[in-house]
């Protein structure tokens, strides 16, 4: 835990505190300023209390002397006396003298502490002013004030005045300041608590709101009601909550369908495991706590050289992904493939501070490739072995072949050759039927050398090497059919042919096809009157179903099965000549070609010998 | 050269296709000068023996293939190898009518490739045209 975030979880809120603050020093500054208002109109109430005591004072002691004057001069002093127990009934007058001109009191009153004013009898005499100007002292508590009557050639008036009643007025002034303050002082602070109630719970919950922020629970803050004053906070608050939190709420997501799909490692910068996702655990068979804090090499297989790291490293240090496979090694020893992708997190200075790695499992996919690679290798021997066996097979064909080609025909025509020698230079001591013995002889010799040379034929459509060109079909049909026509000119057959069949095969193998296909069709049109034969082609779309078709003996359909076996006839050598190899030859033809053969037919209603040939050019 | 001065070299191992053979020559009068050979090795030794010269060499050789010791493509190589025999006509009379049988035998210099006809009477003519073609007809090398 950082020091801010110990700050932000473990600090008391202090808006108690500063609720405190601002109630007391609001109302403080009300007082002062209450205060501050006395003060200034106590003194200025003084100042005017001075003046006008001052000026009554002396409008008092001017009348005084000028009345004085009078008397002085008709020498009544009792009326002198009268005037001046008259004047002191004026409050505030403490005490009020006349002085002949020497300073010799005539007479003297002066108020006592009950207030009562009584005439005072005092021989001494007084000092008197240099001057005969009025003058005026100011002295504590007190003025004093100096009259020269008839410019002090009868005398002195002297007044003494209170100066109680002025200081009475500022000190009330100020009792009643102070009071004001106090009791302004006391309502600021109840108006502040309730004004900033509201206020300060808002910032409270505010306050905390904030900072439970870092919780990133997705909340909002309730809006305090009449604290309008920081609705704006609680905007921008909430605000701020709904962005961590819808923000991180995306980060959590992918998170949530990264870890769900991936292997997810990270290591801070020395390669150290700061974090590993459920599936690195479940894969390495390590438990979470043996594997953060260790390096990431404790699940080095040792497979990959040093190299391999080396550049690993080089790349994600210098702060750029790598992506590659990996062989690791699991707790238990055994090892697995990763297909990984690290991801360096780079610092505002751009050194790497931490590596991602987001992996995935390939080690199944390794494997398969791995066995899939040793089968193909394996596979390769088999194709070999049996290639092998197969050219030996062939070979072996080959030879059996040549020998039925040339060891079985050389007995053949001994047997004819002999017989033929017999018939011609012994007929004349043979009969007839030995002679016809002798011919049967021969025929079935050459029956057989036939046969052979059938078979011979058939076993060469097997073993020859496909030469696969572009065949036009109809060219190669139509070529035999001319070939039989000048072969037996008498006979009339109708030949109709489809134009242009285009396919890839081998030529002579396909010619081949058609002899035996349209041969079939004209010897077995042989008795046919308007003898038809047509080579043609259906579903030319689907690749091409090709067919010849005669109007001769046809065959019975229940042995169609056997049409295409070696040596299988469905007619009488004496009705229609042949060695039954023909078809079979066929069959081996078109499925060298990829293709199919079949027939369909109705004896005496003709023969259609239908073929595809596989992949078409 | 006369007919019958006219000499046949037979390359034959089956006594009955060597009796047939002459039998054949025979109805047509040119068995006199045919000299048998019953495989390769007999017929190397009457063709390219050190006392051989081109008044003793035949007129055509007829070849078979298949031979005992020495097969008839050796023969026929020797043959053509031997400044002697370079350009003696040559035969191939045989029952195989393999492709790569006729290619060997007309790549290694025969003038001729013919197989035999399990029917005699064929076999027959076919003896009589080689006769009448290689004896009398055509115009052998000059010596």
């Amino acid at each position: 835990m950082s020091a801010v975030e110990k700050k932000v979880a473990n600090k008391p809120p202090l808006i108690r505190r500063f609720y405190f603050q601002l109630v007391i020093s609001g109302a403080f500054v009300v007082a002062i300023a209450i205060l501050l208002f006395t003060w200034k109109v106590g003194s200025e109430q003084l100042a005017y209390a001075l003046e006008s005591n001052q000026m009554q004072a002396q409008a008092l002691v001017r009348n005084t002397a000028s009345v004085a004057g009078n008397h002085l001069v008709t020498k009544d002093f009792g009326a002198l006396e009268e005037l001046l127990l008259q004047a002191a009934t004026f409050p505030d007058v403490m005490s009020l003298s006349i002085m002949n001109s020497s300073g010799a009191i005539f007479a003297s009153v002066q108020r006592n502490n009950d207030d009562t004013i009584e005439p005072v009898f005092n021989v001494q005499s007084m000092v008197l002013p240099d001057s005969v100007e009025e003058q005026v002292l100011v002295l504590q508590n007190t003025m004093e004030f100096w009259r020269p009557i008839e410019e002090g050639s009868l005398g002195w008036v002297k007044l003494q005045y209170s100066l109680d009643s002025a200081s009475k007025i500022q000190r009330e002034v100020w009792i009643n300041g102070i009071t004001t303050a106090l009791f302004a002082f006391v309502v600021s602070v109840l108006i502040l608590v309730v004004l900033l109630k509201k206020p300060m719970r808002a910032i409270g919950h505010a306050t905390e709101f904030a900072r439970g922020l870092y919780k990133n629970t997705g909340k909002v803050m309730p809006f305090e009601k009449s604290a309008f004053e920081i609705e704006q906070l609680e905007h921008a608050l909430n605000y701020a909550s709904h962005q961590i939190y819808s923000s991180n709420k995306d980060l959590t997501d992918i998170k949530l369908a990264l870890d769900a799909h991936a292997i997810v490692g990270i290591t801070d910068e020395y390669g150290k495991l700061t974090y590993v996702n459920d599936k690195f655990c479940d894969l390495t068979g390590y438990q979470r706590h043996e594997l953060l804090g260790n390096k990431y090499s404790i699940l080095s297989s040792g497979q990959n050289d040093d190299d391999f790291y080396n550049t690993l490293w080089q790349t994600i240090s210098m702060g750029n992904i790598w992506h590659g496979e990996i062989e690791n090694r699991r707790k238990n020893g055994s090892s697995y493939w990763i297909e990984t992708t690290i991801v360096p997190f780079v610092n505002k200075q751009g050194e790497p501070y931490q590596y991602v790695g987001i992996q995935t499992d390939i080690t199944e996919r390794k494997q398969a490739t791995h066995e899939l690679k040793e089968y193909q290798e394996h596979l390769e021997e088999k194709v070999e072995e049996r290639t092998h066996k197969l050219q030996i097979a062939n070979s072996e064909l080959e030879s059996f072949c040549y020998s039925v080609s040339h060891d079985l025909r050389a007995p053949l025509r001994s047997i004819d050759g002999f017989s033929q020698a017999l018939l011609e230079d012994y007929s004349a001591n043979l009969d007839e039927q030995a002679c016809n013995y002798l011919n049967r002889v021969c025929a079935s010799s050459q029956r057989m050398g036939e046969l052979i040379d059938d078979l011979l034929k058939l076993s060469k459509v097997v073993r020859s090497d496909m030469r696969a060109s572009n065949v036009n079909l109809s060219l190669l049909a139509t070529r035999v059919f001319e070939q039989l026509t000048e072969r037996e000119p008498e006979r009339k057959v109708d030949f109709s042919c489809a134009s242009k069949c285009m396919v890839s095969g081998d030529e002579r193998l396909l010619l081949a096809m058609f002899e035996n296909l349209i041969g079939n069709a004209w010897k077995f049109t042989a008795r046919t009157e308007n003898a038809r034969i047509e080579f043609g082609v259906e579903q030319e779309e689907q690749g091409g179903v090709y067919f010849v078709r005669d109007n001769g003996a046809g065959f019975d359909e229940k042995y169609k099965h056997k049409m295409f076996e070696p040596f299988q006839r469905l007619h009488s050598n004496e009705d229609y000549e042949g060695s039954g190899i023909g078809l079979a030859t066929v069959q081996r033809i078109v499925r060298r070609h990829g293709g199919e053969v079949w027939a369909e037919s109705a004896t005496n209603n003709g023969a259609t010998i239908y073929f595809t040939l596989g992949e078409q050019a | 050269m006369s007919a019958s001065a006219a000499k046949i070299l037979l390359v034959e191992d089956n006594p009955d296709d060597e009796e047939l053979t002459l039998r054949a020559l025979r109805h047509h009068q040119m068995a006199e000068n045919v000299v048998v050979a019953r495989d390769g090795v007999e017929a190397l030794d009457i063709l390219l023996s050190k006392d051989t010269d081109v008044n003793t060499l035949p007129n055509v050789v007829l070849l078979d293939l298949n031979l005992p010791r020495v097969n008839g493509h050796e023969v026929l190589k020797a043959m053509r190898a031997d400044e002697r025999t370079r350009s003696l006509p040559v035969v191939v009379l045989t029952s195989s009518n393999e492709e790569s049988d006729v290619q060997r035998s007309y790549n290694s210099g025969a003038n001729s490739y013919i197989r035999k006809p399990v029917d005699y009477r064929q076999f027959v003519d076919a003896v009589e045209t080689i006769g009448n073609y290689w004896l009398r007809l055509n115009q052998g090398p000059i010596h």
